[in-house]
C-alpha cells in the first residue's frame, strides 16, 4: 500500500501542478513562489553547510549553548532583521547542517516569538516598517558572485546571501499569487461576538497570514481596521493571535527540504504558536485587563489601539514562553518522538559528501569515519557469511566451542549483500578519496589518505576471500563430517577470533590505542598457516583425509589467511599513527618475521 | 629476536631524519608509546587471570609475551636515539 502511494505521489503531484496552471495564472505565481522559496532554503543549506566544523558552528554553539542564551540569541536577531519567520528557517537550516542542537532551534524559536512583538511596537508607535525583503535583488546578485569564489568561506556566503535573496523572492512571487484573494479579507464581513467570534477572527488572522505571508502586514492591517472603526479591539486581539499561528506556515513550507530535524523544529514553532493561542484565548479577559493596566502605567491612552495592541502582541507572546519554558524537555521528547531519527541507509556513505568541504582535516576525519563504516558493514558480512551472530561472538568466553555449536546455515545471499553494502560504499570512498586528492593537500595529509585506502582496500579483501570460503564452510560445518569439519571449523574459530580483535580496537580508547596491539595476530596468520599445513599432511599420511578433500581445504584455508590478513592489516590500516613520530615508532617497533615463534630477549 | 628488522628500519628512520623527511622521536613519544604498551599488557594479563581453558592461556601468553618483547625493544630504541 505504501509502495502504491509512494509510486503514484510524483505523478499525482505533477497533475496537480499542471492542471492547476492551466486553470489559474495566480496558482502559477504561487506554485512558482514556493519552488523559489525552497530552492532559497537549499542554498542557504548549502551555505551553512560550508561552515560547518568551522568558527560559524563554534560561535554557534557558544551562543547557543544554553537556553538562556538560544533564547537571547533568538530576540536578538529577530529584533534586528524583524521577521520570526526569517529567523525560523535559518534556524531549520542551522539545524539540518548540524550546526546547533534541537534544544538551541527550540530556544531560538521561543526566543523569535518574542523578538517578533518589537514589529508591533515599530509599527504601532512610530509608523516605521523595516523592510528586509527591500534587499533581495542586491543579496542575490551578490550572493552569485561570491558563490562563484574558490574560497570555501565565500563560497558559503555567497550561498547564504543568494539562498535569502531566493527566499525573499519566492515570498515575493507568493503575495503575488495571492494578490487576488487579499481582498477576501474585508474584516467587517466576520463581525461576531464571543467566544466564537475569537475564534472566527483568529482563524482569518491566520489566514491573512499565510496569504500576506508576513505577520506583520496582518498587523498593519489589523491597525488600520481597528482604528477606522471596522472591527473591535477584542477581534483585533484574536487577529492578532491568528497572526502568530499564520506565520508558521513560512517554517513549514522551509522544513519540506530539512531533514528530521529541521522538521522537528518547524514543528515545534508550530506547537508553541498553538498552544500560546490557546491559552491568549481561554485567558483573554484577564490579558486584556493586564494590557489596559500596562497600557494606563506607561501612559498609552485608553483610545490608543494601535499601542495596546502592541502591548498585548508582547504579554501574550512573553506568555507563551513562561508557559513552554517549563515544559521544554517533554516539548523535545515529544519531536523526537512524532519525528523519529532517520534509519541511515548502511549502504550509502555517511559521512564523506560534498558538505565536507574541502579542509584536509574535515577530510581527513570524514575519511576516517567512512572506512570504520566500511569496516562495521565488512565485519558484519564476515561473520553471518560463517554463521555467526556479531552479538555472541563479542560476548563468547570460548569462541572455539561457540564457533562447533553453530552449525546452522544463514539464510544470506552474501554476493548480493557483499554489491549492496560493500562494493557502493567503498567505490564512494575511492571516488571521494580521488576528488579530494586533487585540491592541495600536504604530503602528510596524502600519506593519510593513501593509508585509509589501504585499509578499505584490506577489509574489502577479506570480505571477498570469505565469500570463497563460505560454500564449503557452510557444507562440512553443517553437519558432522570428521575431521574435514574440525579443520573448517578451526578456520572459522581464527577468523572469528581476529574479527573480535579488530572490534577490540574499533572500541579501544583513542588515547591509548596503538597498533602494535595487533602485531601478536599478524605474526599468528602464518603460524595457522604453518601449523594447518602440518596438521593435514599428518591426515593424508593417516589416511584420515583424501587427497581431493585436502586440495580442496588448502585452497579453502589460503582464503582464509587471506581474509584473516585482509581483516588485521585493514584494522592497522586504520588505528595506526599516520604521521609524526608516533608514526615512525610504530613503524620501527612493528614485529619481525622471526618473531613468529619467538618471545625471547630483547635486543642487546 | 630478530634484531636485523628493527636496525635496518631504524636505520632508514635516521637517514629519513637527516634529509629532512621525517619527524625526530623524542624521549616522550617513546614513552607514551610504552604507556600504550603497557596498557594493553595490563588488560591482558588480567584477563589471563580468568582464563582455565590450556590453549586459551597459551594465546594469552604469547599476546602478552610479544607486547613485553615490544616494550623492551620501545626502551632499547629510546637509549638508541
Amino acid at each position: 500500500m505504501r509502495r502504491i502511494f509512494k509510486k503514484t505521489l510524483l505523478p499525482v503531484v505533477l497533475a496537480i501542478l499542471i492542471l492547476g496552471f492551466w486553470l489559474s495564472p495566480d496558482f502559477q505565481q504561487i506554485a512558482a513562489g514556493v519552488a523559489i522559496f525552497l530552492f532559497g532554503m537549499l542554498m542557504l543549506e548549502d551555505g551553512f553547510n560550508q561552515f560547518s566544523g568551522g568558527f560559524l558552528e563554534q560561535l554557534l554553539k557558544r551562543v547557543t549553548g544554553s537556553t538562556f542564551k538560544s533564547l537571547s540569541f533568538g530576540v536578538l536577531s529577530t529584533t534586528i532583521m524583524q521577521s520570526s519567520s526569517l529567523v525560523s528557517i535559518i534556524a531549520i537550516s542551522f539545524l539540518s547542517a548540524g550546526l546547533i542542537s534541537l534544544a538551541a532551534g527550540v530556544g531560538i524559536i521561543f526566543g523569535a516569538n518574542i523578538g517578533t512583538t518589537t514589529g508591533a511596537w515599530l509599527v504601532a508607535g512610530f509608523g516605521l516598517k523595516v523592510k528586509i525583503s527591500a534587499y533581495a535583488m542586491p543579496m542575490l546578485a551578490l550572493g552569485i558572485v561570491l558563490v562563484f569564489q574558490r574560497s570555501k568561506y565565500l563560497k558559503g556566503i555567497g550561498y547564504v546571501l543568494a539562498g535569502l535573496g531566493f527566499l525573499f523572492l519566492g515570498i515575493h512571487h507568493m503575495k503575488e499569487g495571492f494578490e487576488t484573494f487579499k481582498d477576501q479579507f474585508d474584516l467587517t464581513r466576520y463581525a461576531m461576538t464571543g467566544f466564537w467570534g475569537l475564534v472566527v477572527y483568529m482563524l482569518v488572522g491566520a489566514a491573512a497570514t499565510v496569504v500576506m505571508q508576513s505577520s506583520h502586514a496582518t498587523m498593519v492591517l489589523i491597525i488600520t481596521a481597528l482604528a477606522s472603526g471596522q472591527i473591535s479591539y477584542e477581534n483585533a486581539l484574536a487577529l492578532a493571535i491568528g497572526a502568530n499561528i499564520g506565520t508558521t506556515i513560512t517554517a513549514i513550507i522551509g522544513s519540506m527540504t530539512a531533514n528530521y530535524q529541521g522538521k522537528r523544529l518547524a514543528l515545534a514553532h508550530l506547537v508553541f504558536n498553538l498552544v500560546t493561542a490557546g491559552a491568549a484565548l481561554l485567558l483573554i479577559s484577564p490579558i486584556r485587563d493586564a494590557v489596559d493596566w500596562i497600557s494606563a502605567g506607561v501612559g498609552i491612552g485608553a483610545e490608543d489601539y494601535a499601542l495596546k495592541l502592541a502591548v498585548f502582541h508582547t504579554i501574550f507572546n512573553v506568555l507563551g514562553v513562561a508557559l513552554m519554558l517549563p515544559m521544554m524537555k517533554r516539548l523535545i521528547a515529544f519531536l523526537e518522538r512524532t519525528i523519529p531519527d532517520a534509519v541511515p541507509d548502511v549502504s550509502q556513505p555517511l559521512y564523506i559528501g560534498a558538505a565536507v568541504g574541502g579542509f584536509p582535516a574535515t577530510i581527513e576525519l570524514a575519511l576516517r569515519k567512512e572506512v570504520a563504516h566500511l569496516h562495521e558493514n565488512a565485519i558484519e558480512l564476515i561473520v553471518h557469511a560463517l554463521n555467526l551472530h556479531r552479538h555472541e561472538l563479542f560476548a563468547a568466553k570460548d569462541i572455539e566451542a561457540y564457533v562447533a555449536a553453530s552449525r546452522e546455515t544463514f539464510d544470506i545471499d552474501v554476493d548480493l549483500a557483499y554489491e549492496q553494502r560493500i562494493k557502493v560504499l567503498y567505490s564512494k570512498i575511492l571516488e571521494f578519496m580521488t576528488t579530494s586528492l586533487t585540491g592541495d593537500m600536504s604530503e602528510s595529509t596524502v600519506k593519510t589518505l593513501h593509508h585509509l585506502r589501504r585499509s578499505a582496500e584490506e577489509m574489502v579483501r577479506a570480505v571477498k576471500e570469505v565469500k570463497h570460503l563460505r560454500a564449503n564452510t557452510s557444507h562440512f560445518t553443517g553437519a558432522e563430517h570428521g575431521e574435514i569439519t574440525r579443520l573448517y571449523n578451526r578456520i572459522r574459530t581464527e577468523l572469528a577470533r581476529m574479527v573480535v580483535e579488530a572490534n577490540k580496537m574499533a572500541n579501544a580508547d583513542p588515547d591509548i590505542r596503538s597498533s602494535l596491539w595487533l602485531e601478536q595476530e599478524r605474526t599468528r596468520v602464518k603460524q595457522i598457516k604453518a601449523e594447518l599445513g602440518d596438521y593435514v599432511e599428518g591426515l593424508m599420511i593417516a589416511k584420515e583425509l583424501t587427497g581431493p578433500e585436502a586440495t580442496s581445504f588448502l585452497n579453502d584455508a589460503s582464503y582464509g589467511y587471506g581474509a584473516m590478513k585482509g581483516i588485521i592489516d585493514a584494522t592497522r590500516f586504520l588505528y595506526s599513527e599516520y604521521q609524526g613520530p608516533m608514526a615512525e615508532i610504530e613503524r620501527i617497533l612493528a614485529a619481525d618475521d622471526d618473531d613468529e615463534h619467538s618471545a625471547d630477549a630483547a635486543p642487546s | 629476536m630478530g634484531l636485523n628488522g628493527i636496525v635496518e628500519r631504524l636505520d632508514k628512520y635516521q637517514k629519513r631524519v637527516a634529509s629532512g623527511r621525517a619527524e625526530k622521536i623524542k624521549p616522550h613519544h617513546i614513552q607514551k608509546a610504552i604507556e600504550k604498551l603497557t596498557a594493553k599488557e595490563v588488560e591482558l594479563v588480567a584477563e589471563l587471570a580468568g582464563v582455565t581453558k590450556p590453549s586459551k592461556r597459551l594465546r594469552f601468553e604469547e599476546k602478552i609475551s610479544m607486547i613485553q618483547k615490544q616494550v623492551e625493544r620501545a626502551k632499547w630504541l629510546a637509549q638508541q636515539i
